[in-house]
Parts: C-alpha cells; sequence; structure tokens
C-alpha cells in the first residue's frame, strides 16, 4: 500500500467521486431480470449519535446534520431509529469484540473460544445456493491486529470478520485490492489455446477431488474434536471446485490503478464490489470499513488527530464530538458515493441500486456508553425488491435480527424459527 | 515401522527406547498423578509459517502467505487453533500459491548457452521462393523468397543468429539478403562471395522469449537478364545464446527433481521418484504407498490423455501443495488416554515452535529412527535450533506478537505532535527490537533482561532519537552500553513506547496494562462502560497525570487504576515516541508513584526493581511461552505444567533456552490429550 501522509495538507475528501473502476464490464451477460443482492455495510465505534439519524417521521423527515449529505438520495434510503441487538450484551469488557461478533449473527460470542452463530449474509447465500460464481464476497480495509491482543481477551476472530459460514467459522476478509480483483475477475493466462485450458481443467478437477478424498481420509485418523477442520477444508476444496469456469469472462474494462491511499482504499474496494455485482459473480456482499474497535488515525480528514476508537470514547466533550462527526460524515460519505454509483447504472426499469440492499450499521450505538442498543441503521436502495425507501422509521426496542429476516426475506431466503438470540420473525415495516 | 507408527499414531520410539539403557528415568510415557494432558487442535499452518515452510521446502524467496488473510489471534497468539480455520478464499489462495510455487519447480535451470549449427537442407527449413532447392549440401534460392525454420529457445534473453551465405553474382546491383527472426526483428545484408569456399557468414542479434522462434533468410533481389542469373545460396544458420549466459540458481528445481523426466528414458519412473522423495519433506511425515499410488494417477491421467509428462509432475505437486497433508498441522489421535505423539508429530510441533518452519533433515532422521522423543534428545536439538538463524522466527512471532515488535508497524504517530517520526525511524525501532530478542535467542541473554537490561541495539539515527549521543554506526547496528542512561531493557525500546501511546500522547493506562497483561499476566479488566478514558490535553491545561489523579477519585476506577496508573506514570519521562524529556506541556515530569502495596516508584528503574523481583514476572513468561508452544489457551489442567516451566526457568538463570527446553520435554508438549472439552474453564 502506497500510504499518502496528508496530515499538514489538511484537505477535505474530494466531493467529486470518480469511481476508481469504469462502470462498464465486459462480457457482462444481458439478463432481463436483475438479480437482488445485499451488501452489508460495517462501520466501526458507533458514532456520534445526537448528528445521526433524521428528525420528523414516515415520508416526512429531515436528515440529521452527518446524513443530510444524502438528502439527493433520501428516496433510496430508510432511517432506522432504536434498534438493538441481544448478542453484544455481556456482563463483561469486550463491546467492540462482542458487538461486532454478533454484528449479524446475532448471538453472544464465546469468550474462551472462537463460537458465536452463522451470520445472516451466509443464511442469504447459502439460501441463493449455486446462483452466482462466488456464494458471497467479504471485503474490507483493516487487515487485522498485528500482535494478537484485540479487545479484552476475545478472539481476533470477532474484531476482525462479521461473515461467519457456522459458529465456529468466520470468512475472512480481502483488503488487498490486487488480491480480490485477480480472485474475481482475472482470467486465464492466455498463453494456452482453448482446448489446452479445457485439458488443464479436467486435470484441476482432479487435483481438487484427490485434495478431497486425502481430507476425508485424514477424518479417520485425527482426534473426533479435529474432524470439524476437515470437514471445512472439504467444503471449502468444493466451493472453489465449482468456480472451475465462469470467472474472469467478465470484468472491468480497465485494472485497478497502480496505488492507493488510506483516503482511497474503502472506495475501492467497495468499486470492486459493485463490479462484482455486475458480472453477477456473487449477490450477498459484506464490507467492514474498519475493524472493530478501530483506532485508524485520519489524519487527512480535517481537524482529526486522535484514533478513531480514542475519540469515540468522547465523554460528551465537544473537542471529541467534533471530531468523530467529521469520521462520520467521512464514511457516510463513502456510502453514498456508493449509492450513486449504483444508481448510475441502469437494471431493467431503474437502476442497480434499485435491485441492492444496503445495510450500513456498527457494532456500538455511542462509543463512550458501548451500548448494543439504540444502533445507528441505515438502509439504501432495494426500492425495486421490496423495501419503502424515503422513510424515518422508529424501532425502540426492536431487534436487528428482525430485520436481517425481512433482508433475507426480501431476497428470497425464508428463515424458518427465528434468528439468533432475538429474532423472532421478520419486521413487517420494511416494505412500507 | 517409522510409518506405521505414524498411521498408527503411537510413538513410534518409545517402545524401542523403554528397553534402552540410554532411555533416562524422568521419561515416561504416562501422565504423573492427578495431572492430564489437554489436546492439541488440528490447524492449518499460519500465514508467517507458510512462507517459512515453502522457503526451507523449495529455498524460495516468494512469500505466497503475504496475500492471504490475516490470521484471527486466539490468546495473543496467530498460533491458537481456535483462530486457524479454512476458508475457500483460503483454498484459493493456496491453489494459486501451488500454481506458482509448481511452475519455479518445473523451471528447468540452463546449465550453458547453446551454440546450435543447423544445416540449411534439413527438414526444419522450407521456402516459399517459386525456385528452389534443398539438395547439394546448401539451401539454393532461385527466385526471390525467404527460407524459414523454427528452432527452440530455451530460455529468454539475447542470441546472435547468423547464416553462412553466398550467391551467384549478376546485374547491376550484389545478391542482398534479409536475415532475422520473425516477427522480432531482421537486417539487410549485402552478399558479394559467390562461391561456397568464400561464402560470407552475415549475424544479428536478437532478443527472444523462451518458446520457439522463427528464423528467416530473405533473398528479395532476384534478378535474371542481360547479367545473367542472380542465385542466392545458404549453407548452415547458427544460433547463439542467450549472450548474457549465467549459471543460474534455481533451488526449487534442485529442491525437488531428483531427474528429469524430459531427459530420461522412462519418465513415470523419474517422476515416481520425484515424488518418493518429495512428498514425505512436503508432508512432514513417511507417505503410504496408497497415498504415493493416487499422485502417479494424477500423473497418469495427463499423460495417457496425450499431454506432456512434465504436465503430468505437475498437476501431481499441486495436489501436493494443496494437500491438508501440507497446508495443515495433522496430528494422528491418540489413543484414549493421553499419549506420547509419534516423532514425527514432535519434530513438526518442535521446529514450528523455534524456527516456524518444517522440520530441517536432523529432525527428520532422528524422528525416522525413533530418537526424538527423549528430553536429553530434546533438549540437545532446542540448543541447536536456536543458534540456527531460522530461530529468528521466535522474534518475529513469538515476541512479534507478545513483546509488540508487529504493532510498530501499525504506529501512527501525529505529524504535528512528533514531526521526528519517519518511515525510517519505524524501521529503526523495529529491527532495534529484533535484534534485542535475538540476544536471548542465540546469544543466551537472561530474560530479565527484558525489565533491567543495560544494552540496546541502535543505528545513528535510533540512537540520536534516544539520546545516546553519536554512536558512529551510520545505517548498521550496533550494541550500546547504556549503563549510564535511564533506559532499561525492553521497557524502554522507543518502539514499545510507541506502540503503547495514542497518535498525540503518551498514555499511561496502556502501558500499565501492557506491563501488567504482558510481563505480570495479570491483566486488569477494562473500565466499566459508563467510564471511559479522559479528554484530549488541550481540553485543559492539566497534565496527564493530574488527569489520571482525578480519575482514581472515582471508586469504581481506583480498583484498577491504582494498578495501573503508578506503573504508566514512571514512564513519563518518554514520550509518544520513546524520546526522552524533562517536561511536559510545561510541566517539570513527576514520574513517581506508589503501588498499591505501597513500594514508592520513580522512574523506569525503580519500576524495573520491582519487575524483576516479582514473582509473577516468570511466570507470566513461562505462560505467554507455553501459550505459544502449545497453541492454545491454557486451562486449568496446564497450570501444574506451567509452574513446573516456571520452576526450571529460574533453575536455569531465565535463559530462553531453559524456557523452552521445559516446556518442550514437558508432558503436555510431548503427547497429545483426548479432548478439548474443559481445557479453557
Amino acid at each position: 500500500m502506497s500510504w499518502s501522509r496528508r496530515a499538514f495538507l489538511g484537505g477535505a475528501a474530494a466531493t467529486v467521486a470518480l469511481p476508481y473502476l469504469p462502470s462498464l464490464v465486459r462480457g457482462a451477460r444481458a439478463d432481463t431480470t436483475p438479480p437482488t443482492r445485499v451488501l452489508f455495510f460495517f462501520v466501526p465505534n458507533g458514532v456520534h449519535q445526537a448528528n445521526w439519524g433524521a428528525t420528523g417521521s414516515g415520508a416526512d423527515f429531515t436528515l440529521g446534520t452527518t446524513l443530510a449529505q444524502l438528502d439527493d438520495l433520501k428516496s433510496h434510503l430508510l432511517v432506522v431509529d432504536g434498534m438493538g441487538n441481544a448478542g453484544g450484551t455481556d456482563n463483561r469488557a469486550g463491546d467492540h469484540a462482542r458487538g461486532t461478533g454478533s454484528f449479524l449473527t446475532c448471538q453472544r460470542p464465546s469468550f474462551d473460544g472462537v463460537e458465536v452463530g452463522e451470520s445472516i449474509d451466509q443464511v442469504i447465500a447459502a439460501g441463493l445456493g449455486d446462483a452466482t460464481a462466488f456464494p458471497s464476497l467479504e471485503l474490507g480495509v483493516q487487515s487485522g491486529g498485528s500482535v494478537g491482543i484485540c479487545d479484552s481477551g476475545y478472539s481476533c476472530a470477532y474484531t476482525q470478520n462479521i461473515a461467519w459460514s457456522g459458529p465456529t467459522t468466520p470468512v475472512p476478509k480481502i483488503t488487498n485490492p490486487q488480491v480480490a480483483f485477480d480472485r474475481l475477475f482475472a482470467g486465464s493466462d492466455g498463453v494456452a489455446t482453448a482446448e489446452e485450458q479445457l485439458r488443464r481443467g479436467i486435470y484441476r478437477t482432479s487435483v481438487l477431488d484427490l485434495v478431497k478424498d486425502q481430507a476425508t481420509r485424514l477424518k479417520t485418523k485425527v482426534a473426533v474434536d479435529d474432524r470439524a477442520r476437515l470437514d471445512e477444508y472439504f467444503t471449502s476444496v468444493r466451493d472453489i471446485e465449482r468456480r472451475a469456469s465462469g470467472v474472469g469472462a467478465c470484468g472491468p474494462e480497465e485494472d485497478l490503478p497502480d496505488s492507493y491511499t488510506l483516503q482511497t482504499h474503502p472506495d475501492l474496494m467497495l468499486d470492486i464490489i459493485v463490479s462484482a455485482f455486475q458480472c453477477d459473480l456473487t449477490r450477498v456482499a459484506t464490507f467492514m470499513i474498519g475493524n472493530a474497535g478501530s483506532d485508524q488515525a485520519y489524519s487527512f480528514l480535517p481537524g482529526v488527530n486522535g484514533g478513531h476508537h480514542q475519540l469515540s470514547h468522547h465523554q460528551n466533550m465537544a473537542a471529541n464530538l467534533d471530531q468523530l462527526a467529521v469520521i462520520d460524515a467521512w464514511e457516510v460519505e463513502r456510502f453514498g458515493r456508493l449509492l450513486r454509483r449504483m444508481s448510475q447504472i441502469p437494471e431493467g426499469s431503474g437502476s442497480m441500486l434499485d435491485h441492492t440492499i444496503v445495510y450500513l450499521s456498527s457494532e456500538i450505538g455511542d462509543g463512550n456508553r458501548h451500548n448494543h442498543d439504540n444502533l445507528p441503521v441505515l438502509i439504501g436502495g432495494g426500492q425495486a425488491v421490496g423495501v419503502a425507501g424515503g422513510r424515518a422509521v422508529q424501532a425502540p426496542g426492536q431487534p436487528v435480527a428482525n430485520l436481517y429476516l425481512a433482508i433475507a426475506r426480501a431476497m428470497g431466503v425464508d428463515v424458518q424459527g427465528g434468528f439468533g438470540l432475538d429474532g423472532t420473525g421478520p419486521v413487517s415495516w420494511l416494505a412500507g | 515401522m517409522a510409518l506405521a507408527a505414524w498411521m498408527a499414531g503411537c510413538a513410534s520410539g518409545t517402545t524401542d527406547s523403554a528397553s534402552d539403557d540410554t532411555d533416562t528415568d524422568t521419561d515416561t510415557d504416562t501422565v504423573a498423578a492427578n495431572r492430564t494432558v489437554d489436546h492439541v487442535a488440528l490447524r492449518r499452518l499460519n500465514r508467517s509459517e507458510y512462507d517459512r515452510t515453502v522457503r526451507d521446502l523449495l529455498g524460495t524467496t516468494r512469500t505466497p502467505g503475504r496475500d492471504f488473510p490475516v490470521d484471527d489471534a486466539t490468546a495473543g497468539f496467530d498460533v491458537v487453533g481456535d483462530g486457524l480455520v479454512v476458508s475457500p478464499l483460503h483454498l484459493e489462495l493456496y491453489e494459486t500459491a501451488a500454481s506458482v510455487l509448481v511452475s519455479d519447480i518445473l523451471d528447468r535451470p540452463l546449465e550453458s548457452a547453446v551454440d546450435w549449427t543447423f544445416e540449411a537442407e534439413d527438414a526444419r527449413f522450407s521456402s516459399d521462393a517459386a525456385y528452389q532447392d534443398q539438395e547439394g549440401g546448401r539451401f539454393a534460392l532461385y527466385s526471390g523468397g525467404a527460407i524459414s525454420g523454427r528452432v527452440d529457445i530455451p530460455a529468454t534473453g539475447p542470441y546472435r543468429v547468423s547464416a553462412r551465405v553466398w550467391g551467384d553474382q549478376a546485374g547491376p546491383d550484389p545478391v542482398a539478403v534479409r536475415l532475422g527472426v520473425v516477427g522480432v526483428d531482421t537486417e539487410y545484408f549485402d552478399i558479394t562471395a559467390s562461391t561456397y569456399n568464400t561464402a560470407q557468414t552475415v549475424s544479428i542479434v536478437v532478443d527472444l522469449r523462451e518458446g520457439s522462434a522463427n528464423l528467416e533468410l530473405l533473398f528479395d533481389n532476384d534478378y535474371l537478364g542481360d547479367g545473367g542469373d542472380r542465385n542466392a545460396y545458404v549453407d548452415l544458420f547458427k544460433v547463439q545464446g542467450p549472450l548474457d549466459f549465467r549459471p543460474e540458481v534455481h533451488p526449487a528445481w534442485d529442491a525437488v527433481m531428483v531427474c528429469d523426466p524430459e531427459n530420461v528414458v522412462d519418465p513415470r519412473q523419474c517422476v515416481s521418484e520425484i515424488l518418493d522423495a518429495f512428498v514425505p519433506k512436503a508432508w512432514r511425515r513417511p507417505v503410504e504407498a496408497a497415498e504415493l499410488r493416487d499422485l502417479m494417477a494424477l500423473y497418469d491421467q495427463v499423460v495417457e490423455n496425450g499431454d506432456a509428462p512434465k504436465w503430468g509432475l505437475e498437476f501431481a505437486l499441486r495436489a501436493v501443495l494443496m494437500s491438508p497433508n501440507f497446508t495443515m498441522r495433522i496430528e494422528p489421535a491418540g489413543a484414549a488416554t493421553p499419549t506420547l505423539v509419534d516423532d514425527y508429530t514432535l519434530a513438526s510441533r518442535l521446529s514450528y515452535l523455534i524456527w516456524s518452519s518444517m522440520p530441517d533433515a536432523t529432525l527428520f532422521d532422528l524422528a525416522s529412527r525413533g530418537e526424538l522423543n527423549d528430553p536429553d534428545v530434546l533438549a540437545a536439538q532446542v540448543h541447536r535450533m536456536l543458534a540456527d538463524s531460522k530461530a529468528e522466527a521466535l522474534a518475529d512471532d513469538l515476541a512479534g506478537q507478545w513483546l509488540m515488535i508487529r504493532a510498530v508497524d501499525d504506529v501512527a504517530p501525529d505529524f504535528w505532535y512528533y514531526p521526528s517520526f519517519t518511515d525510517d525511524l519505524r524501521d529503526s525501532m523495529k529491527q532495534s527490537m529484533r535484534l534485542q530478542f535475538m540476544d536471548f535467542v542465540a546469544r543466551g541473554a537472561p530474560l530479565t533482561e527484558l525489565v533491567d537490561g543495560k544494552t540496546v541495539w541502535v543505528d545513528d539515527l535510533l540512537a540520536r532519537h534516544m539520546g545516546l549521543g553519536d554512536v558512529g554506526a551510520g545505517a548498521t547496528f550496533i550494541q550500546k552500553d547504556v549503563s549510564n542512561y535511564p533506559r532499561f531493557g525492553w521497557l524502554t525500546l522507543p518502539g514499545l513506547l510507541t506502540a503503547t501511546s495514542y497518535p498525540t500522547r503518551t498514555s499511561p493506562v496502556k502501558r500499565g496494562v501492557w506491563v501488567l497483561s504482558s510481563l505480570l499476566c495479570d491483566e486488569p479488566p477494562p473500565p466499566p462502560a459508563d467510564v471511559p478514558g479522559f479528554p484530549e490535553p488541550d481540553a485543559s491545561a492539566s497534565t496527564v497525570r493530574e488527569r489520571l489523579a482525578a480519575h482514581r477519585t472515582n471508586p469504581s476506577c481506583a480498583a484498577c487504576h491504582d494498578r495501573m496508573d503508578p506503573i504508566g506514570l514512571s514512564f513519563e519521562h518518554f514520550n509518544g515516541i520513546g524520546a526522552w524529556r524533562e517536561v511536559d506541556q510545561g510541566e517539570t515530569i513527576d514520574a513517581t508513584g506508589q503501588l498499591p502495596d505501597g513500594t514508592a516508584l520513580d522512574g523506569v528503574g525503580s519500576l524495573a526493581d520491582v519487575l524483576v523481583d516479582d514473582p509473577r514476572f516468570g511466570h507470566c513468561l513461562a505462560e505467554k511461552t507455553f501459550t505459544y508452544a502449545l497453541n492454545r489457551k491454557p486451562g486449568t489442567d496446564d497450570a501444574p505444567y506451567i509452574d513446573d516451566v516456571d520452576k526450571a526457568l529460574h533453575a536455569g538463570g531465565f535463559t530462553l533456552e531453559s524456557l523452552l527446553t521445559a516446556i518442550v520435554t514437558s508432558d503436555p508438549f510431548r503427547m497429545q490429550g483426548t479432548a478439548s472439552s474443559g481445557g479453557d474453564e
């Protein structure tokens, strides 16, 4: 990564947001029915709550200071107030780890081991089955804690991941744009002939089949407790096996820019998600703009000179809250830029945004209180797939798990028997 | 025998050595009364281990692991099994890595430059000229046209392409030919020679890529008229190169290709020999005949399909490197009660502990003879392995996490507050920490020097930053005596002090918590939800000390802050990037304080005195290293063993070697437990 040290320039983030990847992709199929997608967008450390949200209710509402920049997108927004996540609560420290481990699982993370629950994005991905080459896509910005200590003794698995394919298996995210780009869009090497490639594809399948056999046979040799790891291995091989074809046929018309900065990294990753949606390589994505409790220093933002987590412990002091609001606004700017990009990509009778539900929230509500109720919840898009936008919704005390159930239903995945600790059934208000 | 032992999952050497009088009396294969041994979970290699393993297996300098997703550390270390799950993303990246590494293996080294001569009349060459013949030891062009032929180019580089040419001269001009490589470069030559005996050699130097090249000689001024018949003849072509050839180092080929399937009579036999030799190294244990047969079946499929033996080997090797046998630390199940692990498993436990990598030939050799699971042998191996440069993995991975070396990569001091902080200074801070830890690894310095050491490794930049004056080391690191400076071991290394600060100021709380949790294993609980940190310095004129004091007047804060603050405040002479200071915001630094037991502190020196005598210090070293070695969060079953290690550490003069030896010879390290249930409770 090429870090641009912009401390002494102090310039605000650019307001003209040109995409890093072209809006056109090569090789996209001209489907008549646009697919429905969902993107879960995680921001760390909660928000400056007084500046967040909206006043008014229903269709008659005014966006608060931080969200005012989204006014042009108002008809695509659902500003939700008052929801909570029981999985984040517990009688011990570690709210960032717990709030993030429960973010999409709505289960309470185990302190002693690594165990929480399957996350809603993975439930949806499993429900959609083999519709796309990648059942889901996990991207982020910060790779992770380098020294092994993340939050109050909890495993870093909770602070670095939000997608969980099973209770003990976090789905790791990619933070290197080139790795993500190559994984999604890289084609064949171009040297081999088509016929050679076909034969090599057959041999590759034989290799993967053998690797699966090895995992299966090793299960009989290892301890009972260890067999699940080999099952993971087996299913992971199976997942990549069915991806043998289809990847590389569609992708952005240009390669990635040569370098990126702390400032442009999130947009670049989000552009990759948009391109993947355009190519219908996946319909389910998660994005972490920072890891749980991130103490990222945003020195390129005007007036911000502390770490994000440090500032989030604002003690109701204006000096801290003001800086926090600047960071919040910058994060929302990334969200808005994403929504605008999607709105400019025609699909069906509308745009990609109409067919994509973008959910934004955080692991806690207020950084000072570490609370897991009254979470900031913002939904963008999805107007063609059952989200009635242009509203502010008060949902005090309602669990986000029920909102997830409604999102899953909009995605065509009906989850039976509730979800997480407190999800009982889909909220009624998503569709208006 | 060794193979059977691995597959059966029992200790290959113990039954033999039990009847062997070299066996030591302490070497038992059962757990002591009232104790049990917990399970070491199956896990994959982490990123560091993957890269070091392919380095040692293939001699490669590639680091595919850097592209893998970050490992989820648990209990402070990214070796703890709970966090090391496998995902489809991992398998995709394993596949990419295997493909690249196998290409390296199959990249045949060129032993010498080529110097080939091709007779122009041989079948390789043909022509599009209307009138030509290919007889009589030359190729004749009676009308305009080109002779061309394809030759193999063994490696990319510059080549000299030559041709021996003469002609029947007629008309106003001499015979003119163009020589070169189609699609690359050609050049015109006038040919004045008119007989075979006086033929001219013309040549051109062209840059060619590995693969094949189409040589061409064009005759394009054919003439037939009053002056006679102009014809061109070519006798031979030469290809020489690459002209910049130097013998290359191909470690991956050398490591694997015991024969070359493209240059033997029986390629299948050769591939079989390659796999026989390579797979046990890659999988770190003896390999069953059936496992090798499966790999050969991949080879057979490719070759029977009409593809080259090299392809067959390529796919077999990919399967080897994508196998869970390679990417994971497979340990066969023990019996119903804790049992000694087999020697190959033990060899891997040992090598991944000290080198973060695969066993070397010595360890494999001991394992194959069933001699490794013996305390004396293990102690000797620890001694040998620490002296090997590969033991720097302990600095990068163990100390990298526990002692915060890796954290230096992530610090972001604010430019306005710390303008002297540069990426060069960051690098120097980090290198200083690595070298300091290597004093424990390779030079046997006692670990008490973590708190009271009086030498530091510095280059000029870091020495100036630390106020140590001009040491005249330039960009190299020298060991500097700091007896006359208020610097104390690891505690005052600038990298640590920066990593335990905020971007804009010091954090006595972070520093206090770090000492308590990392050196005493006595981490205070984080603050209750309603009592967060404290405001920024610009909020008031008071110092950090004064604001912390105000904080401690709250009884719910005091319980923990009474422990953390005096420790953290004793560091206040060191600013947020570890430089010495006498004043902070106009106030003279006060580094005094009082520990809960009444001990007065004044500066880090007094803290060092307290720490070195604190019984929790040695015990914490034992606990941290045990966690790292056993890849699990220690549970109650582990407690008595950690106590033993602590005792051995004291008896062994606090050396890292005594610490590691005590762990490596302990039952939990040499045995596999049955179940993980309850291990963490």
